[in-house]
């Protein structure tokens, strides 16, 4: 089971605690009180989320977000808040601000605007178009803000936390997965016109280039198309056999259904955020394309435990079904569900250390985010990089690259683990 | 001035569903933490306020000490005018009978009375202290204008009150709500009234703003609208204007919701709202409206009509039924691009900011109720509210509840009082209840055959309680104090 993988980070004995703590740079600790800054309300502390709750990525947004949601909560009713060293009525309850953003950068600026002299960091703010709209007054402002975005580009940002490892890094295992099979690919990529598209042009170029494959087609959309034939009559009329797709869930869809309409058929091979469970369909109305994605389609994304695997060394799986099934029944298993819950880690470790080292201010939570290294994630996924420098937050670049299967609960099965060299060589700190 | 008497139809809220209940059904509404003030004097008051409108009281001799201030809907001036302290009889005598006190006013004005309303509805309170006694607590709740009016006396007035229902509310406030009319006004107007060079669409009288003749105006709109319902080319400019000021798909609860993709029965419900509904709030009522501000409050400078039909709902029927004309869609928005705007008198749009912008800083629990296809004030109203209230960091104190049907305040009394009962809830207890739609369908559907019924042309009707969950899609003309 490729679990295990995430046994060599997990020397997990209780999770509930092991989840709030972060391999400990040591930190000494005074026990005067803790200094708290905007954001933190008596014993609240408030964390926006800039997401798109409504237009074509809500698909990703809201279950996103519906992780966070759940893993705050089981941090409120169950650890008694943030503060696990403190007597319970002293810890610190998380609340959480959610705007909608529209997948807009206009509209997320509009709303970090809103909402940035309210709260004490932003624990979401998905997209990297839209981070990057913020980045100079994320930087001005001193918030620490949770990308909900695997761009390269936030290991070297002082205030941005990374999620795991980036799009590059998933293309470039993709594409040494393909040389270890000594597959000689045509490669094309679709690509949505912006800094995510761009990323997977980076990850293209870099590891096609390494391991010299060809690049033979490239093809962008808007975020606002809906009509997708013109790239994939670009695809196929190049002869691309393997095709990066850096898309969203909707335009991957309409890829799709566009390939499988002109009968064309290669090896499919998406970003993360390129997919979405419901893209096949609920199982009394599967979706048509369910044969051609199984056949064709393969997703990359952070190594990590599956659903579907709650053993030894995903533990942290198993609790976030426990916690799924008690703060969320409506939700179904979702990829994108345990993106936004170990995201929520991730800040959680961030918080915990803050009012270990008494500083909920903006700069407390800068230095707290510098002083935890990584967080284990209970096998969910590897750990996490923080760190006070960009190499440390690069941390893990592994993989994981599943096939489609409706008999998985989030509609994914596991194809292999990739942790390369290729992956790892890339240039991502200056 | 004569109303269409399909407006009158679908904002007297629930006045036919009146038949009386033989028993009253088990529910069990919470006794407040304190009763009523001890010697309290029951019964029932009318009369006038020093500001000059009509009110009506009633207090039961079992009064629990819970009184609800009802704010009515919009009327329009020349109309009947009564105090009423509930929206339908078969709701108001649910209540009394389980002990809760009413009161609601006429207003001392008429049209967009918001001015006067949050003066003569505060009056209200003070009237019912005086003949009846001093309640325990107070909770506001109001249909449409009433709901505006409710959101906005707990935003001014948070003191007075422990709790709000607003009910199909112009949620969306004052400037956002005319704004999004205005855009609907005027594509229909820059894409159908120039095409014609005689008949009704030809009508250079049509005014969007500065209206001179409201009623001759109306009239103008009305039949430009039914006048391009007759081809391809018109119903598919038609669907462009509906999708830009969010007009529904959906028109009466009498005939079934249109299928997803079944896009030429939706134009044909839009064009309903707007021939019927919008025609003559945006073309004749906005006379009042400009009247009291002094001058026009609205304006679409700078507005980008692609951008708003990229993030509609609706863009999918528009897309198909341009295709099905022949027409370009871009061609049309780019002459919406180039078309003259319309500027906003500062001191006008100031007046239509104090009544009323939300700033979302709620003090006290709100619970909002919308049904899913209102196109007299649409729902994504609440989608403005929501997000203004989630700025303010003020989301725990918001629940919105959302009813599956056509029409405007098309609830049934069943579903009033288990929305009322949730919030009754969250007061007793300081937590939400578990508000999941089938929880309250059910609840709603357990109070009885008297009170799942609806007025369908004039006749009562059964219907079935529809809350269910509903994402809103963004309200197209964002207006609050956090941005601007």
């Amino acid at each position: 089971m490729h679990a295990r993988r995430a046994l060599a980070l997990a020397t997990v004995a209780l999770l509930s605690i092991a989840a709030c703590r972060g391999a400990d740079t040591p930190v000494a600790a005074t026990q005067g009180p803790i200094k708290t800054g905007v954001g933190v309300e008596g014993q609240t502390i408030k964390l926006a989320e800039l997401t798109p709750l409504t237009g074509s990525v809500a698909l990703i947004g809201k279950p996103l977000t519906r992780g966070h949601e759940v893993y705050f909560q089981y941090v409120n009713d169950v650890l008694g808040g943030v503060g696990q060293k403190l007597p319970k009525e002293q810890r610190f309850k998380v609340e959480l601000v959610t705007l909608d953003t529209q997948y807009l950068p206009d509209v997320h600026v509009q709303q970090y605007n809103a909402v940035k002299d309210k709260v004490a960091a932003v624990a979401q703010s998905l997209g990297t178009p839209q981070t990057k709209a913020i980045l100079n007054q994320i930087r001005e402002d001193k918030m620490l803000t949770g990308a909900a975005s695997l761009s390269a580009d936030w290991f070297k940002e002082k205030y941005v936390v990374p999620n795991g490892a980036p799009y590059i890094a998933q293309v470039a295992n993709a594409i040494q997965y393909l040389k270890d099979k000594n597959v000689n690919p045509k490669l094309g990529i679709i690509y949505q016109d912006d800094d995510y598209g761009a990323e997977g042009i980076s990850g293209i170029e870099y590891a096609a280039k390494a391991v010299g494959f060809t690049i033979v087609a490239r093809a962008s959309y808007k975020t606002t198309d809906t009509e997708f034939t013109a790239q994939v009559n670009t695809m196929k009329q190049a002869g691309a056999d393997h095709v990066i797709l850096t898309t969203t869930p909707t335009p991957t869809g309409r890829i799709l259904g566009a390939a499988a309409a002109l009968s064309y058929a290669p090896r499919w091979i998406g970003n993360s955020p390129s997919w979405i469970g419901a893209l096949v369909g609920t199982p009394d109305k599967p979706s048509p394309l369910v044969p051609y994605m199984s056949q064709n389609l393969w997703v990359v994304t952070d190594q990590g435990c599956g659903w579907a695997d709650t053993g030894k060394g995903c533990e942290g799986s198993k609790l976030m079904q426990d916690n799924l099934a008690k703060y969320a029944k409506d939700q179904a298993p979702d990829y994108y569900f345990s993106f936004g819950y170990v995201q929520a880690m991730g800040i959680h470790a961030i918080l915990e250390k803050a009012v270990e080292m008494r500083d909920l201010t903006r700069d407390g939570l800068q230095k707290a985010f510098e002083a935890v290294s990584t967080v284990d994630t209970g096998g969910l996924r590897l750990a996490l990089g923080f760190g006070a420098n960009c190499q440390a937050k690069v941390g893990v670049t592994g993989s994981t690259i599943w096939k489609v299967d409706t008999k998985e609960p989030i509609a994914l099965a596991n194809v292999a683990n990739v942790d390369s060299k290729l992956a790892k060589d890339y240039k991502y700190c200056p | 001035m004569l109303v269409h008497k399909a407006l009158f139809a679908l904002m007297v809220v629930l006045a036919a569903a009146c038949s009386s209940p033989s028993a009253l059904p088990p529910i069990a509404t919470q006794a407040p933490p304190s009763g009523p003030p001890a010697g309290f004097t029951a019964g029932s008051y009318e009369g006038t306020t020093p500001g000059g409108a009509a009110y009506k009281i009633e207090a039961p001799t079992s009064w629990n000490g819970t009184l609800l201030l009802y704010s009515h809907g919009y009327r329009a001036e020349g109309t009947a005018n009564p105090a009423i302290d509930a929206g339908d009889a078969t709701t108001a005598k649910y209540l009394l009978d389980h002990g809760f006190a009413l009161a609601g006013t006429s207003y001392s004005s008429m049209g967009w009375a918001l001015e006067q309303a949050f003066k003569d509805q505060i009056d209200a309170l003070e009237v019912f202290a005086q003949k009846v006694g001093k309640p325990s607590r107070t909770i506001a709740w109001g249909h449409s204008l009433g709901g505006i009016i409710t959101a906005g006396l707990v935003q001014l007035r948070p003191e007075r009150f422990a709790g709000a229902l607003p009910m199909c509310g112009v949620l969306a406030g004052g400037i956002g709500a005319w704004d999004a009319a205005l855009d609907g006004e005027f594509v229909a107007t820059t894409l159908l009234a120039p095409a014609a060079t005689s008949g009704p669409l030809r009508s250079p009288s049509i005014q969007l703003v500065k209206i001179s003749d409201p009623t001759a105006n109306g009239a103008a709109a009305k039949a430009m609208y039914a006048e391009a319902q007759k081809t391809p080319a018109g119903r598919a400019r038609l669907s462009l204007a509906a999708a830009l000021s969010a007009e529904p798909g959906w028109f009466s609860i009498a005939t079934a919701e249109p299928a997803a993709a079944d896009f030429v029965s939706q134009q044909v419900n839009q064009e309903l709202w707007q021939e019927q509904v919008s025609a003559p709030f945006a073309f004749n009522f906005r006379a009042e409206l400009e009247k009291r501000a002094g001058g026009n409050p609205s304006t679409n400078v700078g507005v980008d009509y692609a951008r708003l039909l990229d993030a509609s709902p609706w863009k999918a029927e528009v897309t198909a039924l341009y295709q099905a004309a022949g027409l370009s869609v871009q061609d049309d928005l780019g002459a919406l691009a180039r078309a003259p705007r319309i500027s906003a008198d500062a001191s006008a749009r100031d007046y239509l900011k104090r009544f009323i912008t939300f700033d979302g800083n709620l003090k006290i629990p709100v619970l909002t109720l919308h049904t899913s296809s209102d196109g007299l004030v649409p729902v994504e109203g609440e989608y403005a509210y929501g997000q203004t209230v989630a700025r303010a960091t003020r989301s725990t104190l918001l629940r919105q509840l959302y009813v599956r049907r056509a029409g405007h305040c098309a609830f049934t009394p069943a579903e009033t009082v288990t929305a009322l009962d949730a919030l009754i809830k969250r007061l007793d207890t300081g937590a939400w209840p578990d508000l999941a739609p089938a929880g309250l369908t059910s609840s709603a559907q357990q109070l009885g055959a008297d009170y799942n019924v609806f007025s369908v042309g004039g006749k009562v009707v059964p219907v079935g309680a529809a809350f269910f969950k509903f994402d809103p899609a963004p309200f197209p003309r964002m207006f609050d104090a956090y941005v601007h």
